[in-house]
C-alpha cells in the first residue's frame, strides 16, 4: 500500500513537469515563430525597398538621358557655347576695364595745373599702380607754389594724393626752379562707378 | 542529474537554433542589404539632383534668345578677341596717333610670356616652385598683349595731343589700356617724346569654358552637360552697354599675302 502511494506521488510529479515543459515549449515556439516572421518581414521590406530604389534609379536614368539629349541638341549646344563664351569675354572685359588706369584724366588735370602755374613739364613717368613722377621747371617760386597748391587742392583730393616734393633746385646758370614731385593718381577703372555703361567723355 | 539537462536541451533546441539563425541573419543578410540600400539611395539622390540641374538648364536654355546673344558675342569679340591678330591692332593705333597728330617713332610688341597652350604646360612644369603671385602674373600676361609705342611731337601742342590720344585710346572698341607712360622733353625743348606701354586683353575660350560637348567622365571638364548655365549679371549688362558705345578703330581688314613664295606682294 505504501509502495502504491509512493508510485502515485511520483507519477503526479512527472506529469506536472511534463505539462509545465510542454507549456513553455509552446510559448517559446510561438515567440520564436513570431520573431522569425518579423525578421522575414524586415528582410522582405529591405528587398522591396531596394527593388523600388532600382526602379526609381532606372526611371531617373531614362529621364536624365532624354534631358541630356535635349541639352545636346544642335540649337541648345549653340546657345550654351555662345552664352559661356559671352560671359567669359564680358568678365575679361570687365576685369580689364576696372584695372585700367584712366591716364587721360590724370594728364588732363596735370596739364591744366602746369598751364595755370606757368610751369613746364620736362619729364614724367606714370605707372598703372597710380605712381606718378613729375619733373619740370618753374620760372619763379610763385609759379612753383601755384603748382603745389593746385596738386594739393581739396578739389583734386580724390584725383591726386601723397604729393611729395622729391627735389627742388635753383642754380644761377639756369634762371628757373627745377623740381621733381612724386604723387599718386587715385582714380582707377574706365567704367563709371555708378554702372551707367557710358564711356567717360 | 544528466537526464533533466538533456531533456531541457531537447525542449529548447529548436528555439536556440532559431535564435542562432536570427543572430546570423543580421550580419549576413540584413547588414549587407542595408549597405546596398545606402549606396543605391546615394546613387538615386545624386541622379535626382543631376536631373534637377539638367531640367533647370533646359529651362534656362529655352529662355535664351540665341540670335541676340550671337550678335552680342560678335560685338564683344571685337573688344576682347580670341586671337592675337596684330595687323589690325598696329594699323588701328597708327591711325589713332595720326588722327590726334602724333608721330609714331617706334613700336615694339611683347606678345606675352605664355602664348600657346603647349607653352602653358611647359611654364607650369618649370615654374612649380615659383610663388602664387608669380603664377597669377603669368596667367594675366597670357591674356594680355603689350605694345610699346614711342611718339614724338613739337613741344607746343604735344601735351594736348597726347591727352587726346589717350582719351581716344580709352574709348576704342578693341579694349586698349595704358600700363605706363613716360614723357621726356628734348634738351632743346623743341619736342616731346612719349613712351607708352599699351596692353590689350586677349581671351581664348577653352573647351571647358565654351563647349558642352564633353562626357561627364572627363576629368578636365567635370560633367559639363549638367554644369549650370552662367548668367549675365547686371554688371555684365553694363559692360555690354559700355562696349557697344565704343568706337572701332581696329576693325580694319588687312589683306593677307601668300606665304612661301618668292615675292608675296605680287
Amino acid at each position: 500500500m505504501a509502495e502504491s502511494t509512493r508510485d502515485i506521488n511520483l507519477i503526479t510529479g512527472i506529469a506536472e513537469e511534463e505539462v509545465k515543459t510542454g507549456g513553455y515549449r509552446r510559448k517559446i515556439n510561438v515567440v520564436v515563430i513570431a520573431i522569425l516572421l518579423l525578421v522575414a518581414v524586415v528582410i522582405a521590406c529591405l528587398f522591396g525597398y531596394w527593388l523600388y530604389l532600382i526602379s526609381w534609379g532606372t526611371r531617373i536614368e531614362s529621364q536624365t538621358k532624354s534631358a541630356q539629349d535635349e541639352i545636346s541638341s544642335k540649337e541648345n549646344q549653340r546657345k550654351e557655347i555662345t552664352r559661356r563664351a559671352l560671359v567669359v569675354k564680358v568678365d575679361e572685359a570687365q576685369k580689364f576695364l576696372s584695372s585700367t588706369v584712366p591716364f587721360s584724366i590724370s594728364l588732363d588735370k596735370l596739364i591744366g595745373l602746369l598751364k595755370d602755374s606757368g610751369s613746364t613739364l620736362d619729364s614724367s613717368k606714370f605707372t598703372n599702380d597710380g605712381k606718378m613722377t613729375v619733373g619740370g621747371e618753374a620760372p619763379a617760386s610763385d609759379n612753383f607754389g601755384k603748382l603745389v597748391d593746385g596738386l594739393t587742392n581739396e578739389q583734386l583730393a580724390k584725383t591726386f594724393g601723397n604729393v611729395n616734393l622729391t627735389s627742388l633746385t635753383f642754380t644761377e646758370d639756369k634762371p628757373f626752379y627745377t623740381f621733381t614731385i612724386d604723387l599718386r593718381f587715385l582714380e582707377k577703372g574706365l567704367l563709371k562707378k555708378n554702372g551707367g555703361g557710358t564711356p567717360e567723355k | 542529474m544528466n537526464k533533466p539537462k538533456i531533456s531541457l536541451l531537447r525542449t529548447y533546441i529548436v528555439s536556440a537554433l532559431a535564435v542562432l539563425v536570427i543572430i546570423l541573419i543580421v550580419p549576413l543578410v540584413i547588414m549587407p542589404q542595408l549597405s546596398k540600400i545606402r549606396e543605391k539611395n546615394l546613387q538615386v539622390k545624386e541622379g535626382r539632383e543631376r536631373l534637377e540641374a539638367l531640367k533647370q538648364k533646359i529651362e534656362g536654355l529655352n529662355k535664351i534668345d540665341g540670335e541676340d546673344e550671337s550678335l552680342q558675342l560678335f560685338e564683344v569679340e571685337k573688344s576682347v578677341p580670341s586671337d592675337k591678330k596684330l595687323a589690325p591692332l598696329i594699323v588701328g593705333i597708327r591711325n589713332l596717333a595720326g588722327q590726334t597728330g602724333l608721330r609714331i617713332v617706334e613700336m615694339n610688341l611683347k606678345p606675352g610670356k605664355v602664348a600657346t597652350a603647349s607653352a602653358v604646360a611647359s611654364t607650369k612644369t618649370k615654374d612649380k616652385t615659383k610663388s602664387t603671385q608669380a603664377t597669377a602674373t603669368t596667367a594675366e600676361e597670357k591674356d594680355r598683349l603689350t605694345l610699346t609705342v614711342k611718339l614724338e611731337e613739337n613741344s607746343d601742342t604735344a601735351l594736348d595731343k597726347i591727352k587726346n590720344f589717350l582719351t581716344a585710346l580709352e574709348k576704342t572698341k578693341r579694349l586698349l589700356g595704358v600700363s605706363s607712360i613716360g614723357a621726356l622733353r628734348s634738351s632743346e625743348g623743341k619736342t616731346y617724346t612719349f613712351d607708352l606701354a599699351i596692353s590689350t586683353p586677349v581671351k581664348q575660350i577653352t573647351s571647358c569654358e565654351g563647349s558642352q560637348a564633353k562626357t561627364s567622365n572627363s576629368s578636365s571638364c567635370p560633367d559639363i552637360v549638367a554644369k549650370p548655365l552662367p548668367s549675365l549679371s547686371g554688371d555684365n549688362e553694363n559692360v555690354l552697354k559700355y562696349l557697344s558705345q565704343l568706337e572701332d578703330y581696329t576693325g580694319i581688314v588687312v589683306p593677307l599675302v601668300p606665304t612661301g613664295v618668292e615675292n608675296p606682294f605680287q
